[in-house]
């Protein structure tokens, strides 16, 4: 009886493995794209330009 | 001539050499905070598993910017990132977000998208708002002209109240907004 | 001609008058801009246009001469599928988009591309300036003129 309790343990082991390796994936999926998509729009503050304008008074 | 262009519609864009490949898409805008000159873009790759780029597009190197991709001679005009641009900027200064507040103190609302003027030089000519209480707030976007001079910060942008003046409601007649507002901020000093 | 009229046409070689295969695409070297080598069906090889002795109404006759190694190479390199022009799409250098590559008249005596049919119209060869994976680029419409 001990035993038989023990393998049903095991089998809904694999059952979560394969589910975490599913999620896993589409996270890293989603991140990059995330990290991708996230366009903006960046106000700079000092250019690294020898080109600089200077326009502060 | 000129063209205005809103922001979000350069990001995503692919950027294309004039050999036909196209190398990278554009990430972010990147603009001066004092003066509003566009500095360039931050890139990412293409692929679908294909994340952001070190290397950055200056303005200066763009050959077209145009409906459907941005335009440059080749991979050549590419640099690197941090050449350009402070990285402890990006990510920190994003203005989509950020209050705009006038000079008097009214706060107008979160900025939603810039208004950018693209000719030889570009230059950040306006921003998009999400109009609050004080500018009628019936959850509609109106654009809001900017001086020459720009006052920017981590959390909150400032306009010169006489801003108000000139606000549209679309692309088409904000050139024009531009121009009176400027022209009247010229003549009052 | 047009690269549609000019498909599936049997390619006989003029010594042996066999028939080496029929026209399946064209290899353009868009900076000349120029026809370089016609593709043959159901192979690899490609027919320099060096080699092609006249491009008649039902034939397409090859003499055997051999092509110097060093344009072979060049040729094989524009050969890659990447460069197609076909069915492409047509982008200027200011970075609108009109359409895509339909069709490509070109001169039967010289190979020279004379103009390219988009969806939106036909534009002048000469405005070619590169193709890619991504897109065929050309010159825009106002700057060609001046």
């Amino acid at each position: 009886m001990n035993r038989l309790e023990d393998r049903t343990v095991d089998w809904w082991m694999w059952i979560l493995v394969i589910i975490a390796v599913i999620v896993i994936a589409v996270a890293l999926v989603l991140v990059v794209q995330s990290r991708r998509r996230s366009g903006g729009v960046i106000a700079v503050s000092d250019i690294k330009k020898p080109s600089d304008p200077g326009s502060q008074s | 001539m000129s063209l205005l262009i809103r922001a979000s519609a350069l990001t995503k864009k692919p950027v294309v050499t004039l050999d036909g490949e196209d190398i990278a898409q554009v990430k972010d805008v990147l603009y001066e905070g004092s003066g509003g000159s566009v500095i360039g873009f931050t890139l990412s790759g293409r692929g679908l598993f294909a994340g952001p780029k070190n290397v950055a597009l200056p303005w200066s190197e763009v050959v077209g910017c145009g409906r459907d991709a941005v335009m440059i001679a080749s991979d050549q005009a590419l640099q690197e990132q941090q050449d350009l641009v402070a990285s402890h900027d990006i990510g920190e200064r994003n203005v989509l977000g950020a209050r705009l507040v006038t000079d008097t103190g009214v706060d107008l609302g979160a900025v939603v998208d810039v208004i950018v003027e693209a000719a030889d030089v570009a230059d950040v000519v306006g921003y998009e708002v999400e109009a609050s209480a004080a500018l009628g707030g019936d959850a509609r976007n109106v654009l809001i002209p900017l001086p020459d001079a720009l006052s920017v910060s981590g959390e909150a942008l400032m306009v010169p109240a006489a801003a108000l003046d000139f606000v549209s409601d679309d692309l088409a007649g904000f050139g024009a907004a531009v121009d009176d507002f400027r022209a009247s901020l010229r003549g009052e000093n | 001609m047009l690269f549609s009229e000019a498909l599936r046409r049997p390619v006989m070689s003029i010594s042996s008058a066999t028939s080496l295969g029929a026209v399946d695409g064209f290899v353009v070297d868009v900076k000349r801009p120029q026809v370089v080598a016609l593709r043959l069906a159901g192979s690899d090889q490609v027919i320099e246009w060096d080699r092609i002795e006249s491009f008649g109404p039902d034939a397409v006759t090859v003499a055997d001469d051999e092509v110097p190694a060093e344009q072979k190479g060049r040729v094989q390199a524009l050969a890659d599928a990447r460069f197609a022009l076909l069915n492409k799409r047509v982008l200027d250098d200011r970075g609108d988009e009109s359409g895509t590559v339909h069709d490509v008249d070109f001169d039967p005596e010289s190979g020279r591309v004379t103009s390219v049919i988009t969806s939106t119209g036909s534009l002048d060869g000469d405005r070619l300036i590169g193709c890619g994976p991504y897109a065929v680029v050309v010159r825009a419409a106002d700057a060609a003129n001046s």
